[in-house]
């Protein structure tokens, strides 16, 4: 047998001891990187004293083998409710943060601000990352903090799915000021990007304004932006945006039939054209819009106004 | 193979055996230790990765988190899904004490999903309730559980015993003091003296034969083949609603679950042969299982899970999930088949036939502190009858468990075990060792479950239920003849009887109830109408003990606790009071 | 009673040049105990075709040596 393989036994013998980091330093420094995986995975599995344990999982995103430290970003991600992350252990993430290795940058970027350990000046640092992985944990970093600057900023970002999550981001801050760079968004060259954003007026609130914006997008001619402009008149008031969304609740494509179906229901009382549309919504091929225009008029019957 | 002698065996002695490792087990487990009792984990598996939770859950599909629903709601909705036949106080516990147990699981390392700002991302799937918060990373359930059952402060109270299998619970003046079973690889064999007993065996999963023919190609984990069903039906508890099969739309011939809950929030959905969404029913029920299998037998058909529409950078994300979490070979299906979901939708089918009170209501009857019709007996998990009590429940209901049979335990008595039900159990374990060259068990298998897909599959009839009941006791004596040459085969043979045992169950429970109800569950093709003035009630179903023969009992639905809007109770029975005061308080804790 | 020996299919497959010789973590984990070891080379093998394709064997071992197929009837 080879000498990595009887150490991987010895390893394996030792998970039912409930070994401590310290028992399996060894392990864990060993030359061999399969020995030095399993460790960590031993260390995950038996972990007890989670102070004792939290820096090696850090320590091995810096691992000069690809594979440790792929099971170490895993194991960061898996881990994070037990860790208990002291100076060590951010010492360890914020050396990995200027890895060559574009997926230890994200799982070390990703730890930080799962734990809190990062502010908006670091975040924005690591938005100038080459790697989009990288970006996109930054744009969830910025969340946490409420940075809509940052994700502002972000919603330039040259890469699309940067700009969508930056757009998700800021509904999911659900600021009407996060409305401005929503707004902005209105002639995105990608599709899913002005949809992500127009969905985010949905949780944002969407003044008269982005309401002008979103009904001309009902007219889009990809079906992801005229659904989620539908959505976004959910919030808005706007008069002017009954008869659009009347004609998208009628749309060839059924997910923009039910963001219509939807965004019509709090109108039913207001214009009589509405109950008519919702009449024919419950005849529709598709069982959700059906649902959702039953939803409605039963409500209303319940409720009269 | 050499058949130990009755009185040549192992002997162990705890306060309370859990029998099942899986998530009510440990929970369980957990919970009667920290209450102070020494505790047994018989698990014929191994607990690292036994029970449903085999490589993890995606999601949770009952949570009732503060601020997104309550408690109310979710009892109203379980009620009507279920037509009105809960007993309240069961369901109202998992809708109570749920969000306490996502929160003690996630001390221990659980993963749920949580937004950026640290909030459990709960996720409205169905028209109504919003109870569906997943777990994209939730593949290492039992690793954190099997961590805590070995943790410092547990480990001296849990002795786990794997590989290890009960096929009886004994009983003494009618009280459960034990259990017995053999060692699954060595053929040793065993009993067990304890104060107290929680089943935890999961669902009856390898009921039905799949579509495949493929004896283990269930949908649920084929080593819950109804043994906790049988067990507690033989230590003389009741059983009820077992007419009410669970089936489950899922991916055709992989028979695994197509994961709506997962695809669904990302804009996935299901639709027929012409792209439409089909479904009518607002929530998970057997009524929507009946608007599946008509549609599958249309000429809108198949059906599907629809991704196809969506962006790439939403499909690899999906795809992330499935292909790590619960059923991770999901990945190798569909690639074996070439299906990527960029282009081609996912065809569906329906689930072979299975008991299981976690997706549907047919169980061992329990009342809200998991005790059984029988004195120290506890049920909790896919196999208690809690309606549609899923993985939440199940913790919940393994927790409950736990603290009610340490206390049962403390002052319980360990009388001597009777030696005439050791024996019988003797005989079932070993008789086909005895006859080696008897036919296998994989022939007598398939047939009985062939079986039970030709009689007891939906929609069900008066002769068909019939000819079922004569084929299941016809299959005693094929059960008596089988051979087996090794400990796993006598496993698989045990196993055997448990499948025939909850297959006469579910034919005679459902000829007894004579009226259709929840949809495809019990639709009586003979009898189609809903008879609320003879079967507003529960259909419980025990072991006579004077014949040996199966008996049933009619039991009144109990006064609902929660209003449930827009039904009416057929039977006019009032609600009664809401937990209140200390009742409450003892329900929150 | 007459026998026939039939061959047939098995899902999991073990690399039995990766296979550690003496360790017996997939054997252990396996939730249908389909796996065990060959007293002739010390590695793992399937000795019963009773598998469910859920994984633990596979994502368990230390050095990728399991592999888990499909069971011929559901491909």
């Amino acid at each position: 047998m080879s000498a990595p393989n009887a150490r991987i036994l010895a390893l394996l013998e030792l998970v039912d001891e409930a070994p401590s980091a310290q028992e399996l330093e060894p392990y864990l420094q060993s030359d061999d990187p399969e020995v030095r995986r399993t460790a960590l995975a031993v260390l995950s599995e038996a972990g007890d004293d989670w102070e004792e344990a939290t820096p090696y999982f850090a320590a091995a995103l810096t691992d000069p083998d690809e594979a440790v430290r792929e099971r170490a970003a895993d194991l960061l991600r898996e881990l994070r409710e037990v860790l208990r992350p002291g100076p060590e252990f951010v010492e360890h993430l914020q050396v990995a943060t200027s890895s060559d290795d574009a997926g230890t940058r994200c799982a070390a970027v990703g730890a930080l601000w799962r734990h809190r350990l990062t502010s908006s000046a670091d975040l924005l640092r690591y938005l100038s990352d080459p790697d989009p992985h990288v970006r996109r944990e930054v744009v969830l970093g910025f969340v946490s903090l409420d940075d809509l600057d940052g994700l502002a900023v972000a919603a330039r970002d040259p890469e699309p799915r940067i700009r969508i999550a930056a757009a998700r981001g800021i509904g999911a801050v659900g600021d009407p000021r996060g409305i401005a760079t929503l707004v902005g968004m209105h002639d995105d060259g990608d599709h899913l990007a002005r949809a992500a954003a127009l969905n985010a007026l949905g949780e944002t609130g969407c003044t008269d304004d982005a309401a002008g914006l979103a009904v001309s997008a009902l007219a889009d001619t990809a079906w992801e932006v005229r659904q989620a402009a539908a959505t976004a008149l959910i919030e808005s008031t706007a008069d002017g945006a009954v008869e659009p969304l009347i004609v998208a609740a009628a749309d060839q494509n059924l997910d923009v039939r039910k963001a219509a179906v939807k965004a019509l229901t709090p109108r039913l009382s207001q214009h009589p054209d509405v109950r008519e549309a919702l009449l024919r919504a419950q005849g529709d091929a598709d069982a959700d819009v059906r649902a959702f225009a039953r939803i409605a008029l039963e409500s209303e019957a319940d409720f009269p106004s | 193979m050499q058949i130990p002698e009755v009185s040549d065996r192992r002997h162990l002695e705890c306060d309370v055996l859990v029998v099942g490792g899986g998530t009510a087990g440990t929970m369980a487990a957990l919970t009667a230790a920290s209450n102070g009792a020494s505790v047994l984990i018989m698990e014929k598996a191994h607990v690292r990765h036994s029970g449903a939770l085999a490589m993890g859950m995606d999601g949770v599909n009952n949570a009732v988190v503060p601020g997104k629903a309550t408690p109310e709601d979710y009892v109203a909705d379980i009620t009507v899904a279920n037509d009105g036949i809960v007993n309240q106080r069961t369901i109202y516990q998992t809708a109570t004490r749920g969000f306490e147990m996502v929160q003690r699981l996630e001390s221990y390392g659980v993963k749920f999903e949580k937004d950026e700002h640290d909030e459990y991302a709960v996720r409205k799937v169905h028209r109504s309730g919003s109870y569906v918060l997943p777990m994209p990373e939730g593949k290492e359930v039992k690793k954190v559980l099997y961590r805590e059952l070995r943790s410092r402060n547990v480990r001296s109270h849990v002795t786990m015993t794997n590989r290890l299998m009960p096929v009886r619970i004994l009983t003494v003046d009618g009280r459960a003091v034990g259990a017995v079973g053999f060692d699954t690889r060595t053929g040793e064999f065993v009993t067990v003296s304890a104060g107290a007993v929680i089943l935890a065996a999961g669902a009856a999963g390898r009921l039905g034969l799949p579509a495949s023919g493929y004896l283990y190609g269930t949908y649920e984990n084929p080593t819950n083949a109804g043994d906790g069903y049988a067990m507690a039906y033989h230590a003389g508890a009741e059983l009820s609603g077992i007419e009410c099969f669970q089936i489950n739309p899922l991916i055709k011939d992989y028979n695994g679950p197509a994961c709506a809950y997962v695809a669904n929030p990302f804009g996935g959905y299901q639709v027929n042969g012409e792209g439409n969404r089909f479904v009518d029913c607002d929530y998970w029920s057997g009524q929507m299982m009946a608007e599946v299998k008509r549609e599958l037998e249309s000429s809108r058909g198949p059906i599907y899970l629809k991704l196809s529409h969506l962006p790439d950078a939403t499909i690899s994300e999906i795809e992330g999930i499935l292909h790590t979490t619960e059923r991770p070979t999901r990945g190798t299906f569909h690639e074996g088949r070439g299906t990527n979901y960029r282009d081609r939708d996912i065809e569906m089918h329906i689930s072979e036939i299975g008991l299981c009170s976690g997706h549907s209501a047919s169980g061992v009857w329990v009342d809200e502190h998991a005790r059984t019709t029988v004195p120290g007996l506890y049920a909790a998990g896919d196999m208690a009858l809690v309606p549609h009590n899923y993985m939440i429940g199940a913790f919940v209901y393994g927790d409950i468990a736990g603290e009610d049979a340490a206390t049962f335990a403390r002052s319980a008595s360990h009388p001597e075990l009777p030696e005439d039900q050791i024996e019988a159990a003797h005989e079932l374990i070993y008789r086909p060792a005895s006859n080696p060259d008897g036919p296998p068990q994989p022939q007598v298998e398939y047939k009985l479950r062939r079986f039970v897909n030709d009689y007891l599959q939906p929609p069900k009839t008066e002769r068909y239920l019939s000819l079922g009941v004569e084929a299941f006791e016809r299959m005693r004596t094929d059960i008596a003849q089988m051979g087996a040459r090794t400990p796993h085969e006598l496993m698989r043979c045990a196993e055997v009887s448990f499948i025939r045992d909850c297959a006469e169950m579910a034919a005679r429970s459902s000829l007894e109830r004579t009226e259709s109800r929840w949809g495809l569950y019990h639709a009586r093709d003979d009898i189609p109408q809903q008879d609320d003035a003879s079967w507003f009630c529960h259909l419980n179903l025990s072991k006579d003990p004077a014949t040996a023969g199966m008996t049933f009992a009619r039991r009144p639905v109990a006064p609902y606790i929660v209003p449930v809007p827009g039904f009416v109770r057929p039977d006019g029975v009032p609600d009664a009071l809401a937990p209140q005061g200390v009742e409450l308080a003892e329900a929150w804790r | 009673m007459a026998h026939a020996t039939s061959r047939s299919d098995v899902p999991v497959v073990i690399d039995e040049e990766k296979c550690i010789d003496g360790c017996t973590l997939c054997v252990d984990m396996c939730p249908l105990d389909s796996l065990a070891i060959n007293p002739d080379s010390g590695k793992a093998y399937m000795h019963v075709d009773e598998c469910w394709y859920c994984g633990p064997c596979a994502a368990r071992c230390p050095v990728d040596a399991v592999t888990v197929n499909i069971p011929y009837l559901l491909r």
